[in-house]
């Protein structure tokens, strides 16, 4: 009877264990069909292959539609509803190239702004939404996420001002028309050489922000102008803007088939993260050397890694605290991979990942590394005598190839400069603007005005029609300037002011002429610069203490040009040492000691050889004295 | 350091004396004696600027030196090694180990010598320490031991030459202590 009982309760209990497992099992399952296909790794180092459907969504409350080549209206396919199937798309909006615009995500260590200028406004203003030290958000001087997409679109992935707008924003009429600016991953991981980012470029300029994935990757051609559609512009029902699919992309299946490179190659970063020497001839090009880490073999994403949360590894000193990335990002940067955890247990922190050789720095006194970042030596160009320029594709519009190819000379970026980083305190090689632009006097800062709006109350002020171009900018003289503070006075409360070169401009008692002082808002906008990084034959210190220590040394002694459109100081310069918020006096006094260094390697020689005779000679007869006490004994 | 000189001179100045005048050091001309005491203040005056600017370093910041600190410390050491160098070659003879100098009445002559040698002994390290880190031979590994070593060497220089002084002034033959 009780075995009988027994039986059934482990029956029972059996049952019990067997329905808990199931159930497990069952919400595991639910829990794993929520993980998208494209997340997270299951080890297998060979790409996936992508052979994808395309899907279009016009409108985000819209249900995906698959795309067929013979479908009727073609639409543009949307990255978000297609790369969105497999890749935590939001997730991804986070990371570091779509995230400027966010207030939350951490600035880091400052970069390169984008740059407004307005040649007839005199204005030249440094952008970013990340509030580095220098630069202006764009909420600071008016503009509207539309705004800053339609400006400076051309050279971004999609994604941040393109889809984040405020309730208020100007161009959310507009939205209806040209859709969000996606995210468009093609931009940095389509391996197929047709991926066209000028043509992403220019589809930007035409508002056809749908249609940029569609006409850059080359899967379809897209004419037409959401610009010009009207606001009830509908791509369901009107035509003003078309696609045409390329109907031999697209197989049996309706399946595409994606070069879809997990690791994009440098040549997608260089779209945005290019550099053109202005000194050399665009047809002497050739002459220039990559970055030294690319011509051994690496390519950028070799040390510019990232997850799926694409939060990438800048590489700089401090970042893990500036921007809480991992502990790991620390073994990314130059000492990472140089230098390292020499001796310690964690590989991933030891010197010598990816074959990096660990510097010798023969003859270097310690000290340098104290003060001075890998950069300052290694990075950049040689610093010269004389001012050097470079572009850069975000800044200049570099690689734009069809009618929207502008020819920007301004800004002046000048490169190499030599400055102190606030966090590290070691001198860091960095590239330099001057910004120039009208303001009105706050208690301890200055808010800029807008150039429309500059442009607008002087009006003929300006006068663009008389002068002429001097050093790329149109010339404009104190009682210019002085006329125009006059007119921004009328117009609003606070105290014009007007910033150029470093100074800043206010008028005088008299109201007719212009004062000129020194103010924190009017300093230059520098940022550290890390490539390219040049062999190490060819960095600073390989030809003694001379390449920087001497009475006219470019590295403390070279001249960086003021870059200002005031008449009266476009021909100043500031010495480097200056720029670096270091002493003229010292350095001049320090450097031109090296002169009585060979005496002193001479003196110290000689002075050590003549005292270790002298102990020689005594040790030599102190041991005689002994040997003749033990001697001594011994012959009697 | 101070302290231990107090206490020695405290308790040995009695006692010191009875033998000292057994080493006498011989009669030289005045011009000679001249040159003499203008060496002895130049390796005193920059034996002081090298100790205040080298310590104020390590014990201010912990640091290595920078700036115009680095500049004055970098200009009195060639006058320091050729100072050096001149008082080995005055003081070499002199100060020769003898056994009649370890009289327990007269020992601290003994023991001024033996500072004396462990004092040129501590600067050649230093020297070379700091020439040799100027030549491109040494890595970054190797400049840290030279700059350890020389820190090492200038505290031991520092030690031994500070006890020599005041063993060969408190306790010389004629002086106040005997």
């Amino acid at each position: 009877m009780s075995r009988t009982w027994r039986q059934r309760a482990v029956g029972r209990s059996a049952l019990i264990l067997m329905s808990a497992v199931i159930c497990a099992l069952a919400v595991d399952t639910a829990f794993a069909e929520e993980e998208l296909l494209g997340e997270g790794n299951d080890g297998n180092r060979s790409g996936p292959v992508h052979l994808i459907p395309l899907y279009a969504q016009i409108f985000a409350d819209d249900d995906p539609v698959e795309i067929r080549p013979d479908s009727k209206p073609a639409l543009p396919f949307s990255v978000r509803a297609t790369c969105g199937e497999c890749h935590d798309y939001a997730n991804i909006a986070g990371g570091w190239h779509f995230n400027s615009s966010d207030p939350q995500a951490p600035a880091g260590r400052p970069g390169e702004p984008w740059v407004l200028v307005d040649r007839t406004a005199r204005t030249l203003l440094p952008v970013s939404g990340r509030a580095w030290k220098g630069t202006f958000t764009p909420e600071h001087l008016g503009i509207s996420s539309w705004e800053m997409a339609k400006q400076f679109g051309r050279h971004m992935p999609g994604g941040d001002w393109g889809e984040r707008f405020g309730d208020s924003d100007d161009g959310l009429d507009r939205l209806d028309a040209s859709g969000k600016f996606e995210i468009n991953c093609l931009a940095c991981h389509n391996g197929d050489h047709r991926q066209d980012q000028s043509e992403a470029a220019l589809q930007g300029l035409r508002e056809n922000y749908r249609w940029i994935p569609t006409a850059s990757s080359g899967l379809g051609v897209v004419s037409g102008l959401a610009s010009s559609a009207s606001e009830a512009f509908d791509p369901l029902m009107d035509d003003d803007v078309q696609v045409q699919y390329d109907a031999q992309r697209f197989d049996a299946k309706n399946a595409v088939f994606m070069d879809i490179a997990g690791r994009p190659p440098a040549d997608r970063c260089y779209f945005c993260h290019s550099l053109q020497k202005r000194d050399l001839p665009e047809n002497e090009a050739w002459q220039t050397d990559e970055d030294i880490h690319l011509t051994g073999g690496m390519t950028c994403v070799d040390c510019h890694r990232n997850g799926d949360d694409h939060r990438i590894v800048r590489g700089y000193e401090g970042e893990v605290e500036a921007e809480n990335k991992p502990l790991s990002a620390r073994g990314l940067t130059c000492e990472g991979c140089h230098l390292g955890d020499q001796g310690g247990q964690d590989v991933a922190a030891a010197s010598g990942r990816l074959g990096a050789p660990r510097p010798e720095h023969k003859g270097f006194p310690t000290i340098h590394f104290q003060k001075l970042s890998c950069t300052a030596c290694h990075s950049g160009p040689w610093p010269n005598r004389q001012n050097q320029y470079v572009r850069t594709p975000r800044i200049h519009r570099l690689g734009l190839h069809g009618k929207h190819r502008l020819d920007m000379t301004l800004p002046h970026v000048a490169s190499p400069v030599f400055v102190t980083s606030e966090t590290t305190g070691k001198i860091t090689a960095s590239r330099m603007i001057w910004p120039a632009y009208w303001g009105r006097m706050g208690k301890d800062q200055i808010s800029p005005i807008p150039p429309e709006t500059v442009k607008k109350q002087a009006g003929d002020l300006l006068a663009v029609e008389t002068v002429e171009f001097k050093n790329d900018w149109l010339e404009i003289a104190p009682d210019q300037i002085a006329a125009v503070l006059t007119a921004l006075k009328a117009e609003g409360q606070a105290e014009p002011v007007y910033v150029a070169g470093g100074k800043l401009y206010r008028l005088a008692g008299d109201g007719l002429s212009v004062r000129t002082e020194d103010h924190p808002g009017a300093q230059p906008y520098s940022w550290p610069l890390a490539h390219n990084v040049r062999p190490a034959q060819q960095s600073l210190g390989v030809n003694g203490c001379d390449d920087c220590h001497t009475i006219d040394s470019p590295f403390f002694f070279g001249e960086v040009a003021v870059d200002t459109p005031v008449s009266d100081r476009m021909d100043t310069a500031q010495p480097r040492y200056q720029l670096a918020g270091q002493s003229g006096t010292y350095w001049w006094a320090f450097n031109a000691s090296f002169v009585f260094r060979p005496m002193l390697k001479t003196v110290g020689f000689v002075c050590a050889g003549l005292l270790g005779l002298i102990l020689l000679a005594y040790a030599l007869a102190g041991l005689r004295w002994v040997l003749r006490r033990i001697q001594g004994p011994i012959q009697e | 350091m101070l302290v231990v000189m107090g206490l020695h001179w405290t308790a040995r100045r009695g006692a010191f004396g009875a033998a000292a005048g057994a080493v006498e050091a011989k009669p030289v001309r005045s011009w000679v004696r001249l040159i003499f005491y203008g060496i002895y203040l130049i390796w005193g005056g920059s034996f002081i600027v090298l100790a205040l600017t080298g310590f104020a370093a390590t014990l201010g910041w912990g640091g290595p030196m920078s700036g115009y600190l680095l500049m004055l410390h970098c200009t009195a050491a060639p006058v320091f090694c050729a100072a050096t160098a001149a008082l080995a070659l005055i003081w070499a003879e002199r100060s020769r180990l003898r056994p009649e100098d370890w009289k327990p009445a007269s020992c601290e002559i003994g023991w001024g010598n033996i500072f004396f040698w462990l004092m040129l002994l501590a600067t050649i390290p230093l020297i070379l320490s700091m020439v040799v880190s100027m030549l491109p031979i040494f890595g970054t590994e190797g400049q840290e031991f030279l700059y350890h070593l020389h820190r090492w060497s200038a505290l031991a220089l520092l030690l031994c030459g500070g006890y020599m002084i005041f063993l060969k002034t408190a306790f010389r033959p004629g002086s106040t202590a005997a």
